[in-house]
């Protein structure tokens, strides 16, 4: 056991100074959460404010073009408009809006903004959104129809998605599918990136034939084990830092710059508590945000409220047992390398499983049902990347740990036939290793 | 203290080591001799359990070989390997500890060996900023740090300046005198006739000379003499006659001083040449001429006869 410690520990150590590993645990998270706060905080927010010049050449608008508070304020003129062009900006405005006469009559280019300050997507969708409400209104009218018995008629579905827990309780749903995939993804990066670690780790070894002092004092199943064993550490206690910093990040953010942003989300919750409750007596006049585009919101939000810590915990043992099983047969192929060459071409028959299994994930998780789905969350080649993106759907807790037990029970099968191969392998050297070879040495004593 | 028995080692059915016996025992250098692929670094991580035989057996002090028991030993790969980006002192410490040393006593013997081959100033240098001498210093360090019983070494000299060459020799010889057991591999012939007590030269992964190597070297000897004498050159040749046939004449700095190799008929003995050229000349030195082991080495790797003194 001592010298499995001492060289878990030289492996942990080495790596824990490396600047990569830091930057990389501190950054991350820092960028992850940063930049989906910054597109959640551009999509609600146009701050800069803009005075817009109409001139309604068709008359149907005047004074019905609604301001958005503050910012976008709406004032109409009855000068022509290449006299408004030349003097819009010199008289304050930020922008020219003009709509042609036969704008009804419909037709692309129907409308031209000029602007002097350039117009945020905020406020063209702002006047798009405004120009079509009102041009339907009067399309409606010129057919004898009175626009509120089409409002009235109308009826937005919001689709509520709503998983019956086997304990009668309620998970919420929004935002599971991003996760799905994001977890996969995780996974599959995760495993492939400490792999390569162990992989690389080896072939150093290998190649400065450090290994030959090594095995003096450490058998050769030792030394794989505490190998894998501190960069598995090195991993758990990256994936621990990252989470806490990811939560703490994203909590605080909420609390500060995305506030009034979670304030409009928690709004559009409570109304859709509300139609859950009410059903077909629900007044959706009164529902305002109940239309609203909020999906980003809803998945940044599950940091804080899905079963973050299960979820997590669960991420965390698919991880160490995937990335036990992958290394050990990474570690067994770099053993047979003399060169980086040879050490791509081994390389291929680990990365073809765990892109396949991120295939069938992100598959998976557009169509849970399939069986490919549920077979590949079984087979330890494929369970971590798979499972990860299941356990987000909601899977049954005995599921995924009878999964994550498979696979780590193949690790024990792996780990014993990868140390017979890693033994005879490592020696090797000179001589280029064939695929016959591998089958040679799993056969011989160690 | 080690001794090995008829140990074989093939690899994919081509044999690497073949039958090969010998006893290494305390207080003594070994020097394992042999061409290049003749199945030295075979025989070397065969004896640290590196690889295991596939017929033969070790023994260590009178036990059978075991992985705890390499932990006693002392193991210089031929091709140097440390880790580049750990630093020196710590780099030892590690190996010192994988050897079963605790952290302070790895510690204390690392500073020793480090004031000892006066490297403090690496201390805290990761190995890629050292240089190529002073890597090998390093390594030879991890080798010896933990006090092993018995050092195993490829090629030591190699990599080495004349003045390391020299320090490490100076080690060698004190490890020696603790009365540690060393094998050493090399090519080069004048190492082992100046260090090493017995040799086992090695070709074609078989055993073709073993035992001492004084021994050794009287065994081989060819009957000649080195002689230095002051004199005529005529009248020595005249008193020799027919007892011996001059091999090589040479005259030396002081006045009519010379120095001859003569090889005896097969009649003859030292003692008999030596009386009829006493009359003749002035002799001050009179010496059998052993082979050198270099010597030994070309005639046995153009022969390839085994021979066991």
């Amino acid at each position: 056991m001592r010298e499995i410690y001492l060289i878990a520990r030289r492996e942990f150590k080495a790596r824990l100074r490396n600047r990569a590993f830091i930057a990389m645990t501190f950054l991350s998270p820092l960028l992850l959460v940063g930049f989906f706060a910054f597109s959640v905080y551009m999509s609600q927010q146009d701050t800069t404010e803009h005075r817009i010049l109409v001139v309604d050449d068709s008359k149907l608008f005047i004074n019905r073009i609604a301001n958005n508070g503050e910012t976008f304020q709406f004032e109409f003129s009855t000068k022509k408009l290449i006299d408004a062009e030349q003097h819009f900006a010199a008289e304050g405005y930020t922008a020219l809006l003009w709509i042609s006469p036969n704008i009804i009559e419909g037709g692309a280019g129907a409308c031209k903004l000029f602007y002097s300050k350039t117009p945020g997507y905020a406020l063209q969708n702002h006047i798009r959104s405004q120009l079509e409400k009102i041009v339907y209104e009067e399309k409606l009218l010129a057919n004898n129809i009175q626009p509120q018995i089409v409002s009235n008629a109308r009826q937005h579905i919001q689709l509520i998605l709503q998983q019956v827990g086997n304990s009668g309780t309620y998970a919420d749903q929004d935002g599971i599918s991003q996760l799905g995939f994001i977890m996969a993804a995780l996974m599959f990066i995760f495993i492939m990136m400490y792999g390569m670690m162990v992989f690389r780790s080896v072939l150093e070894e290998k190649q400065s034939r450090i290994v030959e002092v090594l095995l003096t004092s450490v058998k050769p199943v030792k030394l794989l084990i505490g190998k894998i064993s501190g960069i598995a550490l090195l991993g758990i206690l990256q994936f621990i830092l990252m989470g806490v910093l990811t939560w703490s990040l994203s909590w605080g953010l909420q609390h500060s710059i995305l506030k009034n942003q979670l304030i409009t989300y928690d709004d559009f919750k409570h109304q859709q508590a509300e139609v859950f409750q009410k059903g077909s007596e629900t007044d959706f006049s009164k529902l305002s945000r109940f239309d609203q585009q909020l999906e980003l919101f809803s998945l940044f939000k599950k940091v804080e409220t899905l079963a973050f810590f299960e979820i997590f915990s669960l991420f965390t043992l698919f991880f160490l047992s995937g990335f036990l099983f992958y290394s050990a047969i990474m570690s067994a192929l770099a053993s047979a390398a003399d060169s980086d060459a040879d050490a791509q071409q081994f390389l291929l028959p680990v990365n073809l499983p765990l892109i396949a299994s991120y295939l069938i994930a992100v598959q998976g998780v557009i169509n849970p049902d399939a069986e490919l789905y549920a077979w590949a969350s079984w087979i330890p080649f494929s369970a971590p990347v798979v499972m990860v993106s299941r356990i987000t759907a909601g899977i049954p807790l005995y599921k995924a740990l009878v999964s994550w037990l498979i696979l780590s029970f193949s690790f024990l099968i792996v780990i014993f036939w990868s140390a017979r191969i890693y033994h005879n392998g490592i020696l090797n050297t000179g001589k280029k290793s064939r695929w016959r070879d591998f089958w040679h040495w799993s056969k011989k004593r160690i | 203290m080690l001794c090995a028995v008829n140990l074989s080692k093939s690899y994919s059915d081509k044999p690497a080591v073949k039958n090969i016996s010998l006893n290494v025992e305390s207080g003594y250098i070994t020097g394992l001799l042999g061409p290049n692929g003749a199945g030295k670094s075979t025989l070397l991580r065969m004896l640290n359990r590196i690889i295991i035989p596939d017929s033969g057996s070790i023994t260590f002090k009178n036990k059978p070989l075991t992985h705890d028991m390499v932990k006693h030993f002392g193991y210089l790969p031929e091709e140097r390997g440390l880790y580049r980006k750990m630093k020196a002192a710590e780099q030892v410490m590690f190996f010192a500890q994988l050897k079963g040393l605790t952290l302070a006593d790895a510690r204390k013997q690392t500073r020793f060996w480090f004031e000892r081959l006066e490297l403090d100033a690496a201390w805290n240098l990761k190995l890629e900023q050292l240089s190529k001498g002073m890597q090998q210093k390093v390594q030879f360090i991890s080798t010896v740090v933990h006090n092993p019983e018995l050092l195993i070494l490829d090629e030591p000299f190699s990599g080495f300046d004349p003045v390391n060459v020299e320090l490490i020799t100076r080690e060698l010889i004190q490890f020696k005198k603790s009365g540690k057991a060393i094998v050493l591999s090399t090519h080069n012939m004048e190492n082992v006739e100046a260090l090493c007590d017995c040799m086992e030269m090695i070709h074609k992964g078989q055993l073709m000379v073993s035992g001492n190597i004084n021994t050794i070297r009287k065994q081989y000897t060819s009957n000649s003499y080195v002689i230095e004498y002051r004199g005529l050159p005529m009248a020595f040749a005249n008193a020799l006659w027919s007892a011996a046939e001059i091999v090589s004449q040479q005259p030396l700095h002081e006045p009519q001083m010379h120095r001859v190799t003569i090889k005896l008929a097969k009649s003859q003995t030292g003692r008999s040449v030596l009386n009829l050229i006493n009359n003749a000349v002035e002799i001050t030195y009179f010496k059998e001429a052993l082979p050198t082991v270099r010597e030994i080495f070309m005639n046995q790797i153009q022969h390839h006869k085994p021979f066991n003194a």
